[in-house]
């Protein structure tokens, strides 16, 4: 049984059909013999007389024509229809437009003929596939075709080859795409950019701030853009100078400049800016675009850097300090300008090569120094070398290096550096030293040998005058005891220059006649400077005594009389002068001047004269402008010290070729109480003694000497041989004895010793001292007062009289 | 009558299950306008889902004869079950809804 559902479905599809088939909405039936379908193709005759009414205006027009049918088949295609799909018309007319529809596209077509058989004319873009496979995009206007009767029989359509402006379209399309991406990537660039990116226009307005601008300014771009660059960004006290430069760079100065500018926090920041002028497509500048660099970091480096650098150099420099700096690849030295100076170059004159250098080290140092430099090529390391140089100008230097050469992995020396000192002056004052240290040990053998020789002397004195007051002595035997006489007493003057050597002197001032001190001196003075110069005296009459230590003035115008024949090699005069003056407080070049009357020594030569760095150095200790083994160089600086001492002043003149004038102030010997020593020298007493005199003394010769010439005196006199012996002797007859005149310096008990022991018992005794020593150094050695009375040996009988009775005078 | 059908379309479990092949005869006018309709129908009433398959007489003559097709354009509703068919243009929406509403 067949299901009466399933028949009548099937009679009611069959009832469609049969409808479908009558409005003709059939287009296939399937033949079922064959089982192949038959298409109905009933509708497309209608169409030819149409078809080829037209057919000569759509030949010759340039659009592509076809027409449908209903079924959208080709019914007609132009030439240039079938051209531009790469078909003939033949291939195309009878069959379908899907032939040619990108499959995508086909249901729109469909559209499109459905829109015309509603007779609705449609226009639009369509892309057709040609035989090629490529694609033709068109501009399709579609209209529906009537028959006689007002039926749609079918489409008209008409194209036009749209590829090539399609073509320009897109490539427009993706230029502005491009154009868009590259201001984006542009923007990114400049966002990204870790440096100021500015725009300025024409009148300083901001036109565009990068993100790293606007992060260090602390503005957004918002609001920076349209502000005042100038008046917004930077500092005021630059924004004059800054329009000036924006002005100039305007008119298009495009150099590099710096400035700082203000962030919103108030910070300033130091920026390198770059330039370049922004144009219009005429040429005109329209405004400026800037590339800043943040160089506040950078610039404190520099700063530090530089003042690291500057402190070095500074170091080096104060130090004088010269760098050297050898480069073994390529055999160059390069030389500071320090060291160039100390091998006396000017500066940049260094020739930079090895050989160069061997050149101006002294002929006689070279071998040794090139050996040591060579050994430390050879092992690496440091190495110190002191040798000379010859300068240009003939002047010879001392020099000290120190280097270190540093060798590469194959024991070659790659590089070297090192310092270099001028050690001249040093070596000089090492050298001064030494020969002061000389003179020093020859001054204290020259003071032992003097102690002996001149008991000698005094003992060779003593007796010669005895002899000429013996009665039974003929003419002739007197004379030749006055030669002896005369020899003893040069002998004992040059002893007593021997013990000038001893130079720690304790000044005992006295009021002193300096005219009468010249005077003595003038004799001695001839002979100290030769025969081919004078001495000549230019003494003041009526010349206020001066305050000064007698021995000290004699040496200072000692040192300044030999200073002055030393600046005559030519020989010439020197002029001793004396004058009262009164010094006030501004009249002295220097400070400290004590205002009031003065007696002033000028000695002048006629020598060479100084320059004035001379006499800057002048009163300098071991400063000589005189050879070595001619000069202590401490002479002036002597002078000076005792000068100073005495609370006097000394003042050099000197032109180069004018001669030289030292003056020297004493202060005057301003109170009646200071009796001048000399003069009471002078006048000695003359009357027979009485008194009683203990004698001590260690050596024999010169007490038995001693006691003939007091006893001649008058005197009476107990002996004693050292103090113990004299000790004893007093006790016995302390009352009988009126002075002690004893040897400062004697086995066991001496001098000084004695007399504390006696003055226990007797606390006013009085007291001569006797010493070969000068009186300072006994002094200094022994705890001696200087202030007692002491005479010196060796001495002539008329002065040790002189001095016995003066001591017991006090 | 259109209200009955949807009535009718709303309580049948149609909306997801709806498989539709359409055969047609290349693009002859009744068949493209049959694809058309049939898609029209398709995208407004049954967007969420549907499977419909075109399949050309003239290509696939044997498919044809598979499922007793006589004439183009012939619309299959294979599910949901039974099967149905219409034949013609597809141009009575209402007809062409009705029989895809019936169970």
């Amino acid at each position: 049984m067949v299901p009466t559902r399933e028949l009548a479905q099937r009679l009611a599809e069959a009832e469609a059909t049969i409808q479908a088939l009558l409005s003709g909405q059939i287009d296939a039936v399937v033949d079922s013999e064959s089982h192949t379908p038959v298409l109905l193709a009933k509708a497309q005759e209608a169409l030819r007389d149409s078809e080829e009414r037209y057919r000569r205006i759509v030949e010759t027009t340039n659009e592509g024509i076809g027409v449908l049918d209903t079924a959208a088949t080709f019914t007609f295609v132009n030439h240039r229809f079938a051209e531009m799909l790469g078909y003939t018309p033949a291939e195309l007319i009878g069959k379908s437009l899907f032939l040619v529809l990108p499959q995508p596209d086909q249901a729109a077509a469909a559209l499109r003929i459905e829109h015309s058989r509603q007779g609705v004319s449609e226009e639009g873009e369509v892309a057709y596939v040609t035989k090629h496979g490529s694609t033709l995009w068109t501009l399709l206007r579609t209209s529906p075709i009537r028959g006689a009767d007002g039926t749609w029989i079918g489409t008209l359509g008409m194209i036009t080859d749209r590829t090539r402006q399609r073509e320009a379209d897109e490539a427009l399309r993706k230029s502005t795409a491009d154009l868009r991406d590259e201001r984006d990537r542009a923007q990114r660039y400049l966002d990204t950019a870790e440096i100021i990116l500015l725009a300025l226009d024409a009148e300083g307005r901001i036109t565009l701030a990068n993100r790293y601008a606007c992060n260090l300014l602390g503005w957004t771009a918002q609001e920076l853009v349209g502000r005042d660059w100038i008046d917004t960004c930077l500092p005021p006290r630059i924004r004059d100078a800054l329009r000036q430069a924006r002005h100039n760079l305007l008119g298009g100065d495009l150099s590099v400049i710096q400035n700082p500018v203000l962030t919103k926090a108030g910070e300033e920041r130091l920026i390198e800016w770059r330039n370049t002028l922004l144009r219009d497509d005429d040429g005109h500048v329209t405004g400026t675009f800037s590339s800043g660099t943040d160089i506040t970091e950078r610039n404190q480096a520099v700063e530090a850097l530089r003042t690291a650098e500057e402190r070095m150099r500074f170091a080096l420099t104060s130090a004088n300090v010269g760098i050297w700096d050898m480069d073994y690849k390529v055999g160059l030295v390069r030389w500071s300008e320090i060291l160039e100076s100390q091998y006396g170059l000017l500066p940049g004159t260094f020739r930079g090569t090895f050989e160069a250098f061997a050149e101006v080290i002294h002929p006689e140092d070279r071998e040794s120094v090139l050996g040591t430099i060579g050994r430390a090529m050879e092992l690496g390391g440091e190495f110190s070398v002191d040798h000379r140089t010859i300068r240009p100008d003939g002047s010879v230097r001392w020099l000290s290096g120190a280097g270190r050469v540093l060798l590469g992995e194959d024991g070659t020396p790659i590089r070297a550096v090192g310092i270099s000192q001028d050690v001249t002056e040093r070596r000089t004052l090492e050298l001064q030293y030494q020969q002061a240290q000389k003179m020093e040990a020859v001054g204290q053998l020259a003071s032992g040998v003097a102690h002996d020789f001149n008991n000698l002397l005094t003992v060779i004195l003593g007796c010669a005058e005895i002899l000429t007051e013996d009665s039974t002595v003929t003419q002739e035997q007197r004379e030749e005891l006055g030669e002896i006489i005369k020899a003893a007493r040069r002998a004992a003057g040059l002893t007593k220059q021997l013990l000038a050597f001893g130079r720690q002197q304790v000044l005992h001032t006295a009021s002193l006649d300096v005219n009468m001190l010249i005077t003595d001196m003038a004799g001695m003075l001839g002979r100290l400077i030769g025969e081919d110069m004078r001495v000549e005296l230019e003494l003041a009459p009526g010349l206020r005594p001066a305050l000064a230590d007698r021995g000290q003035l004699e040496q200072v115008v000692m040192n300044l009389v030999v200073n002055a024949r030393d600046a005559m090699p030519g020989g010439g005069t020197v002029t001793l002068h004396t004058a009262n003056v009164e010094l006030e407080n501004s009249s002295f070049h220097e400070s400290g001047v004590v205002q009031g009357h003065y007696v002033m020594l000028a000695i002048t030569d006629t020598g060479t004269g100084m320059s004035k760095e001379t006499q800057q150095h002048l009163f300098e200790p071991f400063f000589t402008t005189k050879e070595r083994g001619k000069g202590t160089g401490l002479g002036l600086s002597t002078a000076y010290g005792i000068i100073k001492q005495s609370k006097g002043h000394i003042w050099v003149y000197s032109e180069l070729g004018k001669g030289t004038t030292f003056k020297v102030f004493l202060p005057c010997a301003d109170s009646a109480a200071s009796v001048p020593a000399v003069v009471a020298a002078a006048a000695p007493p003359v009357r027979r003694a009485s008194e009683t005199v203990l004698l001590v003394e260690d050596e024999v010769s010169v007490r038995r000497l001693s006691k003939r010439i007091l006893e001649h005196a008058g005197f009476r006199v107990l002996e004693a041989a050292n103090g113990d012996e004299a000790e004893q002797l007093y006790a016995q007859s302390a009352d009988a004895i009126d002075l002690v005149v004893t040897d400062v310096i004697m086995p066991g008990c001496g001098g000084p010793e004695l007399l504390r022991r006696l003055q226990v018992r007797a606390p006013a005794l009085r007291v001569l001292y006797m010493s070969g020593y000068t009186e300072q150094s006994v002094a200094r050695n022994e705890g001696f007062d200087s202030g007692l009375p002491y005479v010196q040996k060796p001495f002539t009988a008329a002065e040790f009289v002189r001095r016995v009775r003066e001591a017991l005078d006090r | 009558m259109e209200r009955a059908v949807w009535r009718r379309m709303a309580t049948a479990k149609v909306s997801s299950g709806l498989q539709l092949r359409l055969y047609v005869a290349g693009n002859a006018p009744n068949s493209v306008r049959a694809v058309a309709n049939v898609r029209a129908i398709c995208d407004q009433h049954f967007a969420s889902g549907h499977e419909l398959e075109i399949v050309d007489l003239l290509l696939h003559p044997r498919r044809a004869l598979a499922d007793g097709i006589l004439v183009t354009p012939t619309l299959l509703k294979l599910l949901p079950l039974p099967v149905q068919r219409v034949i013609g243009d597809l141009s009575d929406t209402n007809q062409v809804l009705l029989m895809l509403a019936s169970a």
